[in-house]
């Protein structure tokens, strides 16, 4: 019950008794709390009016590092009032350090600072307005007001660094970069033999065939190294979502995604990315610092979603991609997906499905009695299925454990190609 | 915020003792104490918790006590002292707990004036109260009746007073 009607309750009551006894004593005992609503009223604390100004620094950041927060409130009006600032910070942002209220009594003009570090979950957000209360005389109640002090925290996804994502698409970029293209040139690895031409170095000369063929000369070509195009495609679908103790699944693919774009950007490649979820969120590729920025803030704004259109992988706009450029899907993948897949792989595109085990990520509190350790053996063995299924037609499947940290877990899986890569003949 | 909370101990021990003056001759002197004693460890005991129902429930009792002795006709100056003495204890307990859940610029200050502001209702309170003391009134039912209705609307008028708001006391 508030303060005040409490008092008065009492007041009431007092006074309703002494009317029905005709006692006078029970009047003298409701004074103190006449006396003491009616100092309380004495104060014209609902006269002011506030402004407020946000200061955020940075305004953009990582998971978990800290955001600096400045509130300066200025009072407006006549006299002076006790008032309680009170900042309610956005869903997902937490207090790290400070408080994010204070109380402080204000003369006409005077300004307020309110200072704060919070930090949170990823995401974008708007600070909602300030809540500023003005108290009474005995701060029994107040008159409170909102003042707009808008702002916006953008949290981006925490991306472990990863050194070097080893991708192959058979479409590269005309740009030099790190990926070896199917064309003969300047280059590190051996790619064939040819006529010299003039202006060749001479230490291109392959001497062994200039010595077997006297009557002409021949250069060594290598293969050119080039950039590529990739498109990141990260699964946002509701179903690929799943919560333990509080911790959601879907980070995790979000933080893979993050990685994997900064990777590949280093790299001077050109990156795009796909959100597909219950709506289409996506970044047109691109290359640099900018275009991490990009997609770096594409992710913070993720979420999952249902749509009964994009329910399932076979809606995905296929005419983004150019042919042969290189997919990477960040996805806990279903059973369902895997024809989706081998339709793109049997269309030339090269494909990287990385896949987060939600299996382990479910299991990890279970505790499992032996029914349920056969429902656990078989749902990892209906995976291993669809994967197997898969490589088969040529998808390269990297399946993540979870509870393994992102840089030590996929580190080596993505540094290598696949073995198969090279039987296949599909290196250039 | 050490000298706000012993002042509210102090209050309420004033509010125990006044209550206990008022109910002498109805109880043993030694359950008076004893009872006193325990409320006043259960008040101590309040003075460290961040809600601010215990302090409503503890000037609940007290007031509640105060009308009981009031109509076995007991004292009733002292009955007055020990609510005004609860009233100043339950007081300084919310505005503790309201400096402790935030922030407090020119804490000081806003102290000393609060309990400047306090000082005033309880001599205003006392002034009141002993001119009512001397005061000898006959009423009718009708002019009792009268002047009730008068100070209740007056009260709605205070408690409906675009106060709409209490104060956070738990903003950290």
């Amino acid at each position: 019950m508030p303060a005040r009607s409490l008092l008065v309750v009492f007041t009431y009551i007092l006074i309703l008794v002494g009317l029905v006894t005709l006692n006078g004593t029970f009047f003298m005992l409701a004074l103190p709390f006449i006396v003491y609503l009616v100092v309380g009223t004495l104060d014209g604390s609902h006269a002011h009016t506030y402004t407020a100004r946000r200061r955020v620094h940075p305004y953009r950041n990582r998971v978990g590092e800290p955001i600096a927060v400045q509130v300066e409130v200025t009072c407006q009006g006549e006299g002076q009032c006790l008032v309680q600032v009170r900042d309610d910070l956005p869903q997902g942002l937490s207090l790290v350090q400070g408080s994010a209220s204070i109380l402080s009594r204000l003369r006409c003009g005077e300004q307020v600072l309110l200072e704060y570090q919070a930090s949170g979950k990823r995401g974008v957000m708007d600070f909602p307005p300030l809540e500023i209360i003005a108290l009474d005389a005995l701060a029994l109640s107040g008159h409170t007001t909102h003042v707009p002090a808008p702002a916006q925290v953008v949290v981006l996804p925490y991306a472990p660094k990863v050194r070097h994502v080893a991708i192959r698409p058979r479409r590269t970029q005309v740009y030099a970069g790190n990926i070896p293209s199917r064309v003969g040139g300047r280059g590190v690895e051996f790619y064939g033999v040819r006529h010299y031409q003039a202006g060749d170095a001479l230490r291109h000369l392959n001497w062994r065939l200039n010595a077997r063929h006297p009557e002409a000369l021949f250069t060594n070509e290598y293969v050119r190294e080039r950039v590529a195009e990739v498109w990141l495609i990260l699964d946002a679908r509701l179903r690929s979502e799943m919560y333990r103790s509080g911790e959601s699944f879907f980070e995790f693919s979000v933080m893979a995604a993050a990685s994997l774009a900064q990777a590949i950007l280093t790299e001077g490649n050109r990156v795009g990315l796909l959100v597909y979820g219950g709506f289409l969120d996506w970044v047109y590729p691109g290359y640099g610092k900018v275009q991490e920025e990009h997609i770096a803030r594409t992710l913070a704004r993720a979420r999952t979603g249902e749509s009964l259109v994009f329910a399932h992988l076979e809606h995905l706009p296929t005419r983004l991609f150019p042919l042969h450029s290189q997919i990477i899907l960040v996805s806990p993948l279903h059973p369902e997906d895997a024809s989706l897949l081998i339709r793109l792989r049997a269309r030339g595109y090269n494909l990287i499905v990385l896949s987060p085990d939600p299996i382990a990520f479910e299991a990890r509190e279970m505790r499992l009695e032996e029914d349920g350790d056969w429902a656990l053996r078989a749902a990892q063995l209906e995976r291993r299925l669809l994967f197997a299924k898969l490589r088969q037609a040529g998808v390269q499947v990297l399946n993540w454990d979870v509870s393994i940290p992102f840089e030590a877990g996929m580190h080596r899986v993505l540094m290598r190609l696949p073995p198969w890569h090279f039987l296949q003949g599909v290196r250039a | 915020m050490k000298g706000l909370r012993l002042f509210a101990a102090l209050a309420f021990g004033g509010s125990l003792l006044f209550l206990g003056l008022g109910f002498i001759g109805v109880l043993p002197w030694r359950y008076l104490a004893l009872i006193g004693l325990v409320s006043y460890l259960v008040f101590l005991l309040a003075l460290r918790s961040r809600r601010n129902l215990p302090g409503d429930l503890i000037l609940t009792g007290i007031v509640g006590l105060t009308l009981l002795a009031a109509w076995l006709g007991h004292e009733a100056l002292w009955l007055f002292l020990a609510n005004l003495c609860a009233l100043s204890a339950w007081d300084a307990r919310r505005f503790i707990n309201l400096l402790a859940a935030q922030d407090v610029l020119q804490e000081g200050n806003i102290v000393r004036l609060h309990m400047q502001r306090l000082g005033s209702v309880a001599v205003v309170s006392a002034v009141l109260a002993v001119f009512a003391m001397h005061l000898k009134l006959q009423l009718n039912l009708w002019i009792g009746l009268i002047l009730g209705v008068v100070l209740s609307l007056g009260l709605k008028h205070i408690s409906g007073l675009a106060m709409g708001t209490s104060p956070h006391h738990r903003g950290r």
